[in-house]
């Protein structure tokens, strides 16, 4: 309890400047959702939430936190001691002031929040200059003198600050690539839906787009948040989310190309292949919901499609029959022009979309 | 003689949640209020359920879309007609659904006619032989509060479509010249345009035939085939295999064509459908509410992920769609140029043919003699055409003489002497009855020029009117409908005409035939009967009778509208 409150009573830090590299922070807490959807019961990954990224145990009631600096560089060459301990100097009316260094942020949540504080991180596409053989460490485990360096400048800014409490700050170099962001997620995002749902058929770039705003529609969020459920369902990723996301594509059943559908039709062979070109029109028409003509004889057909389903003794011609003597008088008032075939066409594909 | 009466009538304003429903008395209803208290769009609504519209309409009754129902009965059998806008229906007593249209004179003016034996056809102005819509039909028996007490005929609108109405309607209705007259008269028109058709054929084919006789060399050559006996064998032979091939080539073609159009409607309806899908994916994207309210129909649609993927992934598999049918485009048509392309290759053969035409026997070149020859059974051919047309008009000919001795025998001077006799006997009595006078000219014609000036004029025009129904009443051989008088007392009359007009028009009521007065009052003439009384200004749909008329009303709009099941409006 004593974190959930904290983590909405305690004021954000101001907001970083935004631009570019905004997109790469949002697709690394896409990557570190896929992470930890497999092995965690529950979790929230909060955009711009204390920082660039906040991870929480729970969805409703988090015990601890871990925090993610996401920082991305088009330069090659890693991360210097300096540049992460480097306050920048500003001029303000009442003369000049240090802003926090990158480390001092970092530290920041760990002194507010203390015990409940699992990590803070610092993440980026580049290595670390000062420990480059590792792509992953604790702050603690790099070489004393830097260590000793790194507790010094933190004591600066925080005087009470124990060794034990920064050896929670570590580094991580992560392989999402800056300049093909969309590929690599595109990438990860597949592979991560193939383990959840096995083989089912889905669109990549139609789920990538779909789930690529979805954390965009999060991590753009500029409003307000007064409670911690309402931060996490603005501007959070969770557990359920990605269940509805998976239950979306799975129950996205498409109409099957043609060729499932042929050897199950025994008409004569013009009219089968008259149908094969209706059907690839009406595919393309069936999704347009502004076709009112169209949606009329949908709806007539849905009506006796239950019916006919259930039968079954009826082979596919069968049922296309019924159905079609029972919209036939709707698709002549409303398709022009109109044609039998055409119309058998719209059942066929009614029938397959019902199942 | 068919007799039209009015039952009853519906009037519903769905966009103003207000409606009205009134009965009418099977001889006479007063319709009476002050100025402004919605008497006339009461009045105006019931020949304007039928399509008739008054020539002039308050602009905010038009803005209100009010549907019009009106219930009557046509020699006993009960019938509903409802308009909404510019849609019709008739229903049966049963209240089956028997016919809808929209267009008032190719559809409900037939129908209307049909129903109300109202059997005359008239030439528009464009020429065109019609059966005049339903205004032609209710037009001696209305008078409108605005145009109609005057000499004018102009109580509705688009009278002006039938040139010189006036004569032939009244002729019409007053039985002067009976149906038969008009339907022999529509078949002289029939078969005069028919016979000028033919003859623009005629002509067309003798230019036609001039011009082939001018373009020929003078060289003749006799058929003589044997001369070239060997050369059209292989002509023959070269046709052949010609032949063949270019059919098998055009068959190609007109398949990969019918291909080509089935691509190119999948490509507009998969362009269609996918601008669509994109203005709803980005409209969702730039949405912050959970929910969308659909701006037309009010469904409330939820704007979660599910939604947004599912109007994603339809977008998707739209542009695939999209993608493979332009694609198999391309593909029919460079098949369509490999085709044509390949006609080329025969261009030898073609040669050839050319070689054994310019053979010569004597004189005679093989293609001068085919040339002539095919000239020959041309010039035959267009003489059997020829024929086939004289003959065509003088059949058409024959049926205009037999339609016009029908004319002759409907129109029997002794019939219209003993119409115009009982119009005159009726028009004088009527004349003294309003103190009145017309001149010798007023009754020689059932549709003379009635001078209407001042207060004498409006009562000369009821004396009149009254005449006209009275012998329409007696003579007509087609339908009594109805009389609409709306406000007679136009011209400021004093309190003893105004009695005395508005006595006579309810004491001379031709018997059998139903009247309806429109009045700001009875100016104190007896009246014991059914009154209509609309007493709200500027309201005569009324909220409370809503609910009623529109749950009575509402499923013969959506039978009208062919929306049996689920709800429209």
């Amino acid at each position: 309890m004593v974190l959930a409150t904290d983590l909405v009573s305690k004021p954000l830090r101001e907001k970083g400047a935004t631009g570019g590299r905004y997109d790469f922070q949002t697709m690394w807490g896409l990557a570190l959702l896929f992470q930890q959807h497999g092995t965690n019961d529950d979790y929230a990954i909060v955009f711009e939430f204390h920082d660039d990224i906040a991870l929480l145990d729970s969805a409703t009631n988090p015990t601890n936190v871990r925090f993610y600096q996401v920082k991305s560089k088009d330069t090659n060459g890693g991360w210097t001691l300096t540049a992460l301990l480097k306050r920048e100097k500003v001029k303000t009316e009442e003369g000049t002031k240090e802003k926090p260094s990158f480390v001092d942020k970092m530290f920041d949540n760990v002194d507010k929040f203390s015990s409940a504080v699992l990590s803070a991180d610092f993440v980026s596409n580049q290595l670390c200059g000062f420990n480059a053989g590792k792509t992953s460490f604790r702050l603690s485990a790099c070489e004393p003198s830097h260590f000793k360096k790194i507790v010094g400048s933190i004591q600066e800014a925080y005087p009470s600050a124990t060794e034990a409490q920064i050896g929670l700050l570590g580094f991580q170099r992560t392989d999402l690539s800056l300049g093909d962001v969309a590929s690599h997620t595109k990438g990860k995002l597949q592979t991560f839906i193939a383990e959840q749902l096995g083989t089912v058929w889905f669109s990549p770039e139609a789920v990538y787009q779909a789930i690529a705003d979805e954390c965009r529609r999060k991590a753009n969020f500029s409003g307000e948040t007064t409670s911690l459920q309402q931060a996490i369902k603005e501007k959070g990723l969770t557990k359920a989310n990605v269940q509805e996301w998976l239950d979306a594509i799975q129950s996205n059943s498409r109409s099957p190309d043609w060729g499932t559908i042929a050897p199950s039709l025994t008409y004569p062979f013009a009219d089968q292949l008259r149908i094969s070109q209706e059907y690839a029109v009406y595919r393309a028409a069936a999704l347009n919901s502004a076709d009112r003509a169209v949606q009329r004889i949908r709806m007539r057909i849905a009506e006796a499609l239950p019916s006919v389903i259930e039968d079954t003794t009826l082979s596919l011609v069968d049922m296309v029959e019924k159905l079609y003597l029972h919209a036939e008088e709707v698709g002549k008032k409303y398709l022009s022009p109109f044609s039998p075939l055409r119309l058998k066409a719209m059942i066929i594909y009614e029938i397959y979309a019902h199942h | 003689m068919k007799n039209l009466k009015l039952r009853r009538l519906l009037l519903l304003s769905r966009l103003e949640g207000k409606a009205r429903q009134e009965k009418f008395d099977e001889s006479t209803t007063v319709v009476f209020g002050e100025n402004d208290t919605g008497k006339s769009h009461l009045i105006k609504s019931i020949y304007g359920a039928f399509g008739a519209d008054a020539s002039v309409m308050n602009e905010k009754w038009t803005k209100a879309s009010v549907a019009t129902m009106l219930e009557f009965s046509v020699d006993g059998a009960i019938h509903s007609i409802l308009r909404f806008d510019n849609q019709f229906a008739l229903f049966d007593a049963a209240n089956n659904l028997l016919w809808t249209g929209t267009s008032l004179v190719k559809e409900v003016g037939p129908k209307v006619a049909e129903l109300l034996d109202f059997t005359i056809q008239l030439t528009t102005k464009s020429s065109d032989l019609v059966v005049p819509p339903p205004q032609f039909c209710f037009l001696p028996f209305y008078q409108d509060q605005d145009r109609g007490w005057d000499d004018s005929w102009s109580s509705f609108k688009s009278l002006a479509m039938i040139p010189n109405f006036k004569k032939s309607i009244l002729d019409y209705h007053t039985g002067i010249r009976p149906r038969e007259y008009y339907s022999a008269q529509a078949q002289r028109a029939d078969a005069q345009r028919e016979q000028n058709e033919l003859k623009a054929e005629r002509r067309a084919l003798d230019r036609a035939s001039a011009r082939l006789r001018n373009g020929r060399s003078p060289v003749t050559a006799t058929f003589s085939p044997e001369l070239f006996g060997d050369q059209i064998e292989q002509l023959l032979a070269e046709l052949n295999e010609l032949r063949a091939i270019y059919e098998g080539v055009k068959h190609k073609i007109s398949e990969l064509q019918s291909r080509r159009a089935v691509l190119v409607e999948e490509i507009e309806i998969a362009r269609t459908a996918l601008a669509e899908l994109d203005a709803d994916v980005k409209f969702t994207q730039n949405l912050s509410e959970a929910q969308v309210i659909c701006p037309t129909c009010n469904t409330v649609h939820e704007n979660d992920f599910a939604n947004r993927f599912s109007l994603i992934s339809d977008a998707d598999a739209c542009r695939g769609f999209l993608a493979r049918a332009r694609h198999s485009l391309a593909e029919v048509e460079a098949d369509v140029a490999r085709q044509m392309q390949s006609l080329h290759s025969y261009n030898d053969r073609i040669g050839r043919i050319d070689a054994l035409l310019e053979e010569k026997r004597g004189e005679v070149k093989l293609r001068d003699m085919l040339k002539h020859e095919s000239e020959r059974i041309v010039d035959a051919t267009i003489a059997a055409e020829r024929a086939v047309i004289d003959g065509g008009i003088v059949e058409w000919q024959v049926k205009e003489e037999e339609a016009l001795k029908l004319m002759k025998a409907h129109s029997s001077a002794k019939r219209k002497a003993e119409i115009v006799a009982f119009y005159t006997k009726k028009l004088s009595a009527f004349a003294v009855e309003l103190g009145v006078t017309f001149g010798a000219a007023a009754k020689k014609s059932v549709s003379p020029k009635i001078n209407e000036t001042g207060s004498y004029g409006a009562r000369a025009i009821l004396a009149y009117h009254f005449a006209l129904l009275h012998t329409i009443r007696e003579f007509t051989t087609s339908c009594l409908c109805p009389i609409i008088l709306d406000t007679p007392l136009q011209q400021d009359q004093d309190d003893t005409n105004a009695a005395a007009i508005i006595g006579f028009a309810l004491k001379n009521r031709p018997r059998d035939m139903q009247l309806v007065l429109g009045t700001v009052s009875l100016h104190g003439a007896e009246y014991g009967g059914h009154f209509i009384n609309p007493k709200v200004k500027e309201s005569l749909l009324q909220a409370d009778q809503f609910d009623t008329v529109n749950a009575y009303m509402r499923p013969f709009i959506n039978k009208m509208l062919g929306q049996d099941q689920g709800e429209l409006i």
